[in-house]
């Protein structure tokens, strides 16, 4: 990867994390205005519950009111000399009573109707609530754990460029690994027996694997100060050795050893500055 | 209704934008750290934000049909 590549990734990287942050505002922005959407709707049914709620005992009190007027109404009959009953007309108490129950009917209904659509409402924003955990979480502390990983990388791209050698002539460029591709890279690291076995190998002819080159690299990124020397010792065996000298000639295995050397002297030097 | 509809349209216009910058970055940024990236942290955002405006919308449909029915 040339220089003017990874100028571009870290543009890219620095633009994704801006985008990172400001959508992590959006999403929290959003879950706080439904969350308010869906508080005023459940007050708002609430408050239509406690209507019909009052609306039934209203009308059941219309309905017992009628009834005893239609009582006392069918009470007032009365029997003459004769003998002969006389029943009052009671048919406005009766239409007023019919009244009274079905408008309690229809409260009745409203009642069960909102007690229904509670119901809904709840069920519907207990399943979006599982989801909106999971963005607000998502849209806060992983959030934030993704920029402080692209901080990383930025970090890494940067200090790269800081210690990458020039581009070699024929050199394959951009399958030597960056910085930031080895530190993040799945593969561990070898201890400096681990490492003087694969040289070892290497040497006595046997060939290397591309994790174990990746492997090899591993180290730097936690150089310690009293292995420096001794990293940079071993790098420049490796450098001076008859078996990379020959394996220069025509080999890919050793194109990739070389740069994985080169980018591991590049780091030293760096990491020693820092030291 | 209206106000649960417009928070959903906002956030998926932010989710939109986002997913262009999420392109945009892949363009130029292609080697393991970026796919480690997708893996920890991408992939999880393309999980749950469809699922998330999903269960908005039903809830913003069950809600539009609460204010028409509840008198």
């Amino acid at each position: 990867m040339s220089s003017s590549a990874h100028v571009q990734s870290i543009q890219a990287l620095e633009e994704l994390k801006g985008a990172l942050g400001r959508f992590s505002g959006e999403a929290q922005e959003a879950l706080g205005a439904a969350e308010q959407e869906i508080r005023r709707t459940l007050d708002w049914l609430q408050e239509r519950l406690n209507h019909w709620q009052n609306e039934v005992r209203r009308r059941q009190e219309e309905v017992r009111q009628a009834t005893e007027a239609l009582r006392r109404c069918q009470a007032s009959g009365y029997s003459d000399r004769d003998g002969h009953y006389h029943a009052p007309d009671c048919s406005a108490y009766e239409r007023a009573l019919r009244q009274a129950q079905a408008r309690l009917e229809e409260a009745e209904r409203e009642l069960r109707n909102v007690q229904h659509w509670t119901r809904q409402v709840e069920q519907a924003a207990g399943d979006y609530h599982v989801q909106a955990r999971r963005l607000q979480q998502l849209a806060t502390t992983e959030n934030q754990k993704a920029q402080a990983f692209l901080e990383r990388a930025i970090g890494d791209l940067e200090r790269y460029m800081a210690v990458a050698p020039p581009p070699v002539s024929g050199m394959a460029a951009s399958s030597m690994p960056t910085p930031a591709a080895i530190a993040h890279s799945a593969a561990p690291g070898f201890t400096w027996a681990e490492r003087m076995a694969v040289l070892k190998r290497w040497e006595a002819g046997e060939p290397i694997t591309s994790e174990e080159l990746q492997r090899l690299q591993k180290p730097i990124t936690d150089l310690q100060e009293g292995t420096v020397a001794a990293d940079e010792s071993w790098l420049n065996q490796i450098l001076e050795s008859e078996r990379y000298m020959e394996a220069m000639r025509d080999s890919r295995e050793a194109a990739d050893l070389r740069d994985a050397v080169q980018a591991a002297l590049e780091a030293i030097n760096y990491w020693r500055s820092k030291l | 209704m209206a106000s649960l509809l417009n928070t959903h349209d906002t956030l998926d216009n932010g989710w939109q934008r986002l997913q262009q910058q999420w392109r945009a970055a892949c363009d130029r940024w292609n080697d393991p750290v970026s796919r480690r990236f997708e893996r920890e942290y991408w992939q999880e955002y393309e999980r749950l934000l469809p699922a998330t405006m999903q269960e908005m919308q039903k809830l913003a449909e069950v809600i539009a049909q609460a204010r028409r029915a509840v008198k």
